[in-house]
């Protein structure tokens, strides 16, 4: 079903093959099993409700790779830098890469056909939404990174780390190139994954509203309690 | 997705180069040789490298530095609240002890940037991520910013939820010496980027700036001549040394010192603090008898009297007797222009002409040949500020020429002695009562509004002016605008013209052809208009003597007016409504249809100026009228 999605990718992009979403795909995706046995007409619909599906598990993988790679960005120039926590660093960061542009793609292709119900059309702008935040929030943490890298160069002309109270200082590892111009790629690759994006989709911010409750107590406003609601919501500040 | 913003300006953080200082400093600091040297901190049963002495921190800026040890002080307590570094023992003290407490150094990934501000969402995160480690551990702040940035950012919200419990996984897979301190790092990072309540936020810089500073700009032409035209801008500023304005500050504060009801206290007591309102009372803006202070502050400068009411009111009374009290009357009337209601603007400017500016205007003001003509050329196009010129004229020639003599007048004089100074209130010791009872607040402005207006209704029916001549005969109840003594009007001001020359007698003889009969008039009403009528053949028979034109212009006090109306062949009113007057000029509701404002154009004003220079003047017509209304003039 992945490859399926990446057929329907007009964009060039990586084509690798992406083990982790399928594994989501299958563990999450309730239809699969009781497929055959349904009738035609409601296969579409368990699709649809598959494609969803998959894409917030593919989000939800997302937002855990960037979670560790921001950990590492965290470490870099501090006592725990060494060659091998960037190298850990770069994987990670095409792990995302990876990730973000199978995700695209899968949203993408959700939002052009027009999908079963306006609950899985609203489901897909709201992922949409989301995706592009953990975007921004990745382009920003490699922009760090960028500078970091240059300020802490490990060849010797850089600076000297600091002592940040973290461990795992390992000087050794192999010798590795300038990582500089690899680092300027990953960032205009997704900067570049940002602005398609962008302009690809119309998709107006305010009619996207959370589905997690604020969780503070009293003073929380009835937000978003339950799914999406119908009908755009002003959220002015 | 953050919605990117249209760059109207002001939108560049500023330039912040003691930022690369710092980091070059922190960067030498970690030298193994000449750095600081390291301890290690032990909590619980953990041990965590890396942390420094405050002490230590200090001696090494003094050695490095060269400095004094105030300064390395200073700047060692700068570092630690910038955030480059942390304590250990006292997280939300950010201060450098300079005894055994503990820093530690942040990591680079947290250090304040120019580039990038500390970002909501990831704030969003960081709270979410404390929420999810341990519910209800928030501050008071913290939630609010919470629940702020719930509705703020609600459209991630999903996503921020997701991150902190990603980010909260992640964390957990690191040993626990490497969790506590990213910990620590963390919440050091926030404490200083979004300060608590009542702490210093030295990241703090303003606005933000309309140029990058971070852009590079080609050296070309054209941005040479910009900057060539942007400096010799500034070079034309007007300048003062700050020696010679801080002589001025310390000078106003000398002097004003003992009126400071902050500073000294205030007589009789503090309403706020006894809730007594006496002081509120006796300070009203136009209250019978004004305190002692007020008086005497009347005479530090002359913008001190000019802006107190009751001092413009007791000033208006001393220029009255000295003739010029159209002065006064005519900076009234360009500050109500200037802050008043903006659709009157065009109807205000052209009644204060008719009333001040206009050659053989009622109230003719004395301004020079430059200045009036300015004014004219403005008012073809009016707006507030039109009068500028004219009114800063007025105030100079007010302030270098009749407060000298003001502040010697027998009015100002008597004035300061009839001035009280208010007794000091006991203060009432009733402590557990005072919680308890609802306290009195200051006086409501549409009250305040209301008093002022009945006092200047009682200042106005109290002061005579001599020099107004036909209320006399006017049927209102009250004694309106006479000034000084209540000499019945001089016969000389009659512009039906007793004892006036003969040439105004003459004029006036030829009045009866002109409408209303020159009778005594009940109501007051036509009189004026043959008053105008002969006041404008009597112009226009060239008769341009001075003395007897000053006694013919009669001298209304402003506050008298009712409604009063550009002359020009209009029913003019001067019954005196001493009902709540409260700006200058007031609109005729009832007003016939002739009397509409005239348009303000240029072409008919140089078709009219030739018949206005012939005869000096026709009737009091503003340079831009249309010709057509001057036969409505009879």
């Amino acid at each position: 079903m992945w490859g399926q999605r990446e057929q329907h990718c007009a964009a060039g992009g990586t084509r690798e093959h992406n083990p982790e979403p399928e594994a989501s795909v299958e563990g999450s995706d309730p239809a699969p099993a009781s497929r055959r046995t349904m009738a035609p007409g409601r296969v579409d619909m368990c699709r649809m409700r598959g494609a969803v599906g998959t894409c917030a598990a593919a989000q939800a993988t997302l937002c855990k790779a960037t979670a560790g790679h921001r950990q590492l960005v965290l470490q870099l120039g501090g006592s725990a830098d060494s060659p091998r926590l960037r190298e850990e660093r770069r994987k990670r960061s095409a792990e995302a890469r990876e990730l973000s542009s199978g995700l695209r793609c899968a949203l993408l292709a959700g939002l052009r056909q027009a999908p079963a119900s306006p609950e899985e059309r609203r489901e897909l702008e709201r992922l949409w939404v989301l995706f592009l935040s953990a975007l921004e929030l990745f382009l920003q943490d490699l922009l760090r990174a960028h500078h970091l890298c240059q300020l802490f160069s490990l060849q010797g002309d850089g600076a000297a780390p600091l002592s940040t109270g973290l461990g795992n200082r390992r000087g050794g590892g192999p010798a590795q190139p300038p990582a500089a111009p690899r680092l300027e790629e990953e960032i205009e690759q997704v900067r570049a994954m940002l602005a398609e994006m962008e302009s690809r989709a119309n998709i107006p911010l305010w009619t996207v509203e959370a589905t997690q409750p604020a969780g503070m107590g009293s003073t929380a406003a009835g937000v978003g309690q339950g799914g999406p609601r119908a009908g755009p919501c002003c959220r002015v500040l | 997705m953050t919605v990117p913003r249209l760059d109207q300006g002001q939108r560049h953080r500023p330039r912040m180069a003691f930022l690369k200082k710092i980091e070059a400093l922190m960067m030498e600091m970690q030298n193994p040789d000449t750095g600081i040297k390291t301890q290690t901190q032990r909590v619980m049963i953990t041990n965590i490298p890396h942390a420094v002495a405050g002490n230590d921190i200090l001696q090494w800026i003094l050695q490095r530095l060269q400095i004094p040890q105030e300064e390395a002080l200073h700047l060692g307590d700068l570092f630690v609240k910038y955030g480059y570094i942390y304590p250990l023992q006292e997280p939300k003290n950010l201060t450098l002890k300079t005894d055994g407490s503990l820093y530690r150094f942040q990591t680079p990934y947290f250090w304040p940037a120019q580039k990038w501000p500390a970002d909501d969402t990831d704030y969003a995160i960081y709270l979410a991520k404390k929420n999810i480690k341990r519910k209800g551990v928030l501050e008071e702040y913290e939630k609010e910013h919470y629940n702020m940035l719930n509705q703020k950012i609600n459209y991630k919200w999903d996503f921020v939820i997701m991150q902190a419990k990603e980010q909260y996984k992640a964390g957990k897979e690191r040993k626990k010496a490497d969790r506590y301190a990213l910990d620590c790092q963390e919440r050091a990072y926030w404490l200083v980027n979004r300060t608590p309540p009542g702490t210093l936020d030295v990241l703090e810089y303003g606005l933000d700036r309309v140029t990058d500073p971070n852009e590079n700009k080609k050296k070309t032409l054209d941005v040479y001549r910009r900057e060539i035209m942007y400096y010799q801008q500034s070079i034309m500023k007007t300048r003062v040394k700050s020696s010679v304005s801080l002589g001025g500050l310390v000078k106003y504060s000398e002097q004003f010192l003992s009126n400071d009801p902050i500073l000294s206290g205030c007589l009789p007591s503090n309403p706020w603090l006894t809730d007594d309102p006496e002081f509120w009372d006796l300070n009203a803006k136009l209250v019978e008898i004004p305190t002692r202070m007020r008086v005497e502050r009347w005479a530090f400068n002359f913008s001190e009297l000019i802006q107190d009411p009751k001092g413009r009111q007791n000033f208006q009374l001393f220029l009255k007797k000295e003739f010029s009290g159209e002065n006064l009357s005519f900076w009234e009337a360009c500050e109500d222009l200037k802050y008043g209601d903006q659709a009157k603007v065009k109807e205000k400017a052209e009644e204060i002409y008719k009333l001040f500016l206009a050659p053989g205007a009622r109230r003719w003001i004395n301004i020079d040949g430059t200045t009036m003509g300015i004014t004219v050329k403005g008012l073809k196009h009016p707006h507030r500020y039109v009068l500028d010129a004219a009114q800063t004229h007025i105030y100079m020639l007010m302030k270098k020429d009749s407060y000298g003599r003001y502040l010697k007048s027998p009015v100002y004089k008597e004035m300061l002695a009839k001035a009280v100074v208010p007794q000091q209130t006991v203060k009432k010791s009733s402590p557990f009562l005072f919680g308890r009872r609802t306290l009195r607040s200051s006086p409501s402005p549409i009250i305040l509004r209301q008093q002022e207006e009945e006092a200047k209704a009682r200042e106005a029916a109290t002061t005579v002016d001599i020099t107004q001549p036909w209320h006399r005969a006017s049927p209102a109840p009250h004694q309106p605008v006479y000034t000084g003594t209540s000499a019945p009007p001089s016969p000389a001001s009659q512009p039906h013209g007793t004892a006036c020359p003969s040439p105004i007698t003459v004029a006036l003889g030829s009045t009866e052809g002109a409408g209303p009969s020159p009778g005594p008039f009940p109501s007051g009403a036509g009189r004026p208009r043959t008053a105008a009528m002969s006041l404008g053949r009597f112009l226009r028979r060239g008769c341009w003597s001075s003395p007897v034109f000053t006694t013919m212009s009669p001298k209304c006090s402003v506050v008298s007016h009712g409604k009063v109306q550009p002359l020009g062949g209009r029913e003019r009113r001067l019954r005196a409504d001493t009902r709540a007057v409260s700006s200058f000029f007031q609109i005729k509701t009832d007003a016939p249809l002739e009397s509409q404002i005239h348009p303000i154009d240029s072409e008919e004003g140089e078709n009219n100026h030739p018949r206005a220079r012939k005869g000096s003047v026709k009737e009091v017509i503003c340079p831009w009228e249309s010709p057509m209304e001057e036969g409505r003039a009879g």
